[in-house]
């Protein structure tokens, strides 16, 4: 019996799937994007690290023939609140979900994309509790992706008036007197300063205080039916203190507009957000020298994303980077966009996505899906298993075979093709070797071998990682 | 204050069943089905051996080795979630509460000296098991069944999200505690067999709330074919390829790899599709739950160090047409019944097995039944115990009473018993680690309940 070449495979070092010669423009490209293709690896290394960083910085949301039609047909993104309401259903969902896996695939502007994910991770809302429902696309149209790339001082006050916001962590629903604090809590814990940026119980109550009558319109005979509201009835106006800060009686809707200013200004929040930033774009743990230098960066510029963006994708950052793994709907992502499908419908991938469990707006608790290797890593078969509903054809996603296949005419062409179309030529070696033993010999090459010789190139662990 | 009702939950259950989006393709996507060729493993292990080659073996191998007999002194642990609230009163039926037949006039199970064809079989005196519940009399019989009433988790709004979210991590209203109970008792306690592949298997898509952070746990929806995509002849080379490259990749994706691709070996050497149930059980076929218990008898009596799992049987969220005589909660209770006696005689036919199931819901419902002959989210609700090692033939527990004083939020049954009482007494007295209660449920302190015995032990087939 002849023995597999793995039988002998010798103890070796561990490897890490990103190769150390990646080139930084290549690098800001894979970072900033969800899965790089070839034409924006040339069109970065065309024009250069800073200029390819500023056009992404600078480039309007959704651009694109490709993503421009895609969206053309749906029309809730222009629906009020009060219309989403009144057309609650399943396939309202559905929809929004395929238009948000759309723009991670096809839109042109793919730093913007990568940052709405992150804001859409940090004031995390889950569509399904309670009455949060179509209010989370109003959030994500009004709240997260205007103020994506703007201020954090902004986007921090859409969120915090967003109905959906509201619904999610029951601020809707808290009165003078009977204050809920939910909110309030995780405005500070999560959204600002941090659990350890040093506040107090004492503080989290009076940050309720202050947010009382911050509710929803929940009358569905109203005109503002599902609409941010302040109620005054609802509001405790006697004198507070936040963080060593008297905020006087009498203050109605200011109060809790004096604690948002006071929370965008902190410098736990700076370092928070430096932090945050830095895991997502750079490494999972960054340096306390990384941290300040952001966080400073964030103080200086009242919390200008774009500048403190600039700060976080510099050329030394992306040298001295680690391994991220690429969450499943960036896994699922990137394998589309490095195929090139010719997507006229996500929503089958919605199925995958949730074999993952990694659907957009689905996490439950209020901190977002996690952005650690450790937590996704033990759902490969189950991606691995995505991947081959995407390769051998989903509903809406029609594969390129003739892109997909390239010059290749037999099986032993196949690695080369697949470094070319998957890797760019990076596959590492010891993957590259297992790949041409798998298809040495082979003397057969159809459709079927093409793609199967993707599925298999899907599960190698350097496509795992970007 | 306006809620939305259960229209959220009808969605998730939808996301739960997976009937959405995925569309087949026309081509059949090849599964593993046929494992006689991976049998010509222990063979060529057998060559390396005598080779001189096993030190190179590959390391993502499976680890466990087969003993034919296995004393251990824990239980495995099978953990049944109904998703959507289940209507306690119907499930364990007080009928020794006259308050029960006043607010339940067309829901109410008869009593069991009431001649009624529906009547209830008497369990105690004061609570009887209703008709679609009758497949689990002889285990209730043979003291080796339980019900807890008016347990549950304190604290919570009425929520399928909240509840399930708090119960499940084993902690109220900490929305940040993204690990689950049985996940940190897995990791907290050494495994119980040595070098398991794999401790805690879900079966479903994903990994529940419950079980994660667990040490080696993963979600499996259908043992029979976890396994790679591609085509099947090549399943063996292309995982033997993959097993080889991810060992020598970094942690976590290694660990979690490695576990994963030995996880399909495990299954395999199961021999699930061969599977033959003992005691003349008999699986409804083409029944999710029913196959759930089949997966779970034979991934027990396999012993591959699997000692936690989980299924969930959902759709118990009856708010309308609740049909407990014959109607949807009917054939729920017929479904999750009939599955566990099947269960119940395939692990009890050699004897008392080292085994607790615990079947819970994420709150009870409403006293009063509505409008439309169902009944809206409520509060206190009932739990199931099933094993040898449980303490048999009584309800436990302190019921409160249904009459309007004594009735939670005026709608509702209490809880007088924490369901952590229950489940903290399952995991120091069947599950041997007492020790970590304080970090598998986070600031609380469990009053035991006597629901349980002290372990001894026992073999487990």
């Amino acid at each position: 019996m002849a023995l597999p070449s793995w039988a002998f495979a010798q103890p070796k070092q561990d490897y890490a799937p990103y190769p150390s010669a990646r080139k930084v423009t290549d690098r800001l490209v894979h970072r900033t994007s969800y899965g790089a293709t070839r034409e924006q690896l040339d069109r970065a290394n065309q024009i250069g690290f800073q200029a390819y960083l500023e056009e992404q910085l600078a480039m309007a949301p959704d651009s694109g023939a490709e993503i421009q039609t895609y969206l053309a047909g749906k029309p809730w993104r222009n629906w009020s609140l009060s219309q989403l309401r009144q057309n609650e259903n399943w396939d309202l969902f559905i929809s929004f979900i395929d238009a948000t896996m759309a723009r991670k695939v096809l839109s042109n502007s793919q730093l913007f994309e990568r940052m709405v994910e992150f804001w859409s991770d940090h004031f995390s809302i889950h569509y399904f509790r309670d009455a949060v429902g179509s209010s989370k696309i109003a959030d994500d149209r009004d709240a997260s992706r205007p103020n994506a790339l703007g201020y954090f001082g902004d986007i921090l006050f859409a969120s915090a008036s967003s109905p959906a916001m509201l619904l999610y962590l029951d601020n809707a629903f808290s009165w003078a007197g009977a204050p809920n604090q939910n909110y309030a809590r995780e405005l500070l814990e999560l959204h600002t300063m941090g659990v350890n940026g040093g506040y107090t119980q004492q503080d989290v109550e009076e940050v309720a205080r202050c947010f009382t009558g911050w509710t929803v319109d929940l009358d569905s005979q109203s005109a503002s039916y599902g609409e941010y509201i302040y109620n005054p009835d609802m509001h405790d106006d006697g004198e507070k203190v936040v963080l060593g800060v008297t905020i006087p009686p009498g203050g109605g809707v200011n109060d809790g507009e004096t604690v948002l200013q006071i929370l965008a200004n902190h410098p736990s929040t700076a370092k928070f957000i430096a932090k945050k930033l830095l895991r997502f774009f750079i490494t999972e743990r960054p340096t306390t020298a990384q941290i300040n230098a952001v966080a400073a960066v964030f103080q200086s510029t009242q919390g200008n994303i774009k500048q403190v963006l600039r700060a976080v994708l510099t050329p030394s950052n992306l040298m001295a980077s680690a391994p991220k793994y690429k969450r499943p709907m960036h896994y699922y992502a990137s394998a589309a966009r490095a195929m090139k499908f010719t997507a006229t419908k996500f929503e089958s991938v919605l199925g995958v996505l949730w074999e993952t469990n990694h659907i957009p707006f689905n996490w439950g608790p209020p901190n977002g899906y996690p952005d650690a290797a450790g937590y996704w890593a033990n759902s490969i078969v189950q991606r691995m298993n995505g991947c081959s509903w995407m390769v051998y054809g989903m509903e809406g996603l029609d594969i390129n075979l003739p892109y997909l296949t390239g010059n290749a005419a037999n099986s032993q062409h196949m690695p080369g093709q697949l470094n070319r179309t998957l890797f760019f030529g990076e596959l590492p070696t010891s993957e590259y070797r297992s790949l041409s033993d798998h298809f040495a010999g082979r003397d057969w090459f159809n459709e079927w071998t093409v793609k199967e010789a993707y599925l298999l190139a899907l599960s190698l662990p350097s496509f795992h990682w970007y | 204050m306006q809620r939305q009702g259960c229209n959220e939950y009808r969605s998730l259950d939808k996301l739960l069943s997976g009937e959405f989006g995925k569309a087949r393709p026309e081509l059949e996507i090849p599964h593993v089905e046929d494992h006689a060729d991976v049998v010509s493993r222990r063979g060529f292990m057998t060559a390396l051996r005598h080779s001189g080659m096993a030190a190179v073996r590959p390391e993502w191998l499976p680890l466990v080795q087969m003993s034919p007999s296995y004393v251990s002194q824990r239980d495995v642990v099978l953990c049944i979630f109904m998703r959507g609230g289940t209507d306690g009163l119907s499930m364990c039926v007080p009928f020794g509460d006259s308050d029960y037949y006043r607010f339940r006039p067309t829901l109410a199970v008869p009593r069991p000296d009431s001649g009624d064809s529906r009547r209830c079989a008497d369990l105690d005196g004061f609570f009887g098991l209703p008709p679609a519940m009758m497949p689990l009399l002889e285990a209730w019989t043979n003291g080796h069944l339980t019900f807890i009433q008016a347990t549950g988790l304190m604290n919570t709004n009425r929520s399928h999200f909240d509840s399930m979210n708090f119960m499940e991590s084993g902690k109220a209203n900490d929305l940040t505690l993204a690990t689950g109970w049985l996940g940190r008792h897995l990791l907290s306690s050494a495994p119980m067999t040595d070098g398991a592949m794999t401790r805690g298997l879900a079966l479903s898509n994903s990994v529940p709330k419950s079980m994660s952070g667990g040490d080696r746990v993963t979600g499996v929806s259908n043992i029979a074919n976890f396994g790679l995509p591609g085509s099947p002849e090549e399943q063996v080379q292309r995982q033997s390829m993959l097993g080889d490259l991810y060992s020598r990749m970094i942690d976590p994706a290694k660990t979690a790899a490695l576990s994963s691709l030995r996880t399909i070996d495990l299954l395999k050497q199961i021999n699930f599709a061969n599977y033959q149930p003992a005691g003349g059980a008999v699986y409804t076929p083409d029944d999710d739950f029913a196959y759930a218990m089949k997966s779970s008898a034979a991934l027990i009596k396999a012993q591959i160090g699997v000692e936690a799992i989980h299924v969930d049987i959902g759709d118990w969220d009856t708010h309308s047409e609740q049909g407990v005589h014959d109607g949807h909660l009917f054939q729920r209770m017929q479904v999750l019944s009939k599955g566990l006696q099947a269960f119940y005689r395939d692990m009890f036919a050699a004897g008392a097995p080292n085994l607790t199931v615990v079947v819970m819901s994420e709150f009870g419902r409403n006293i009063r039944e509505n409008g439309s002959r169902g009944t809206d989210h409520g509060y206190g609700g009932c739990m199931m115990l099933m094993g040898a090692g449980i303490v048999g033939k009584k309800i436990h527990g302190n019921w409160p009473g249904l009459h309007e004083d004594q009735q939670f939020e005026e709608q509702d049954l209490k809880i007088t018993v924490d369901y952590r009482d229950i489940l903290s007494e399952i995991v120091s007295r069947r599950l041997g680690n007492g020790g970590n209660l304080g970090s598998i449920f986070p600031d609380f302190s469990p009053t035991f309940r006597g629901v349980v015995k002290p372990i001894t032990g026992q073999s487990l087939a």
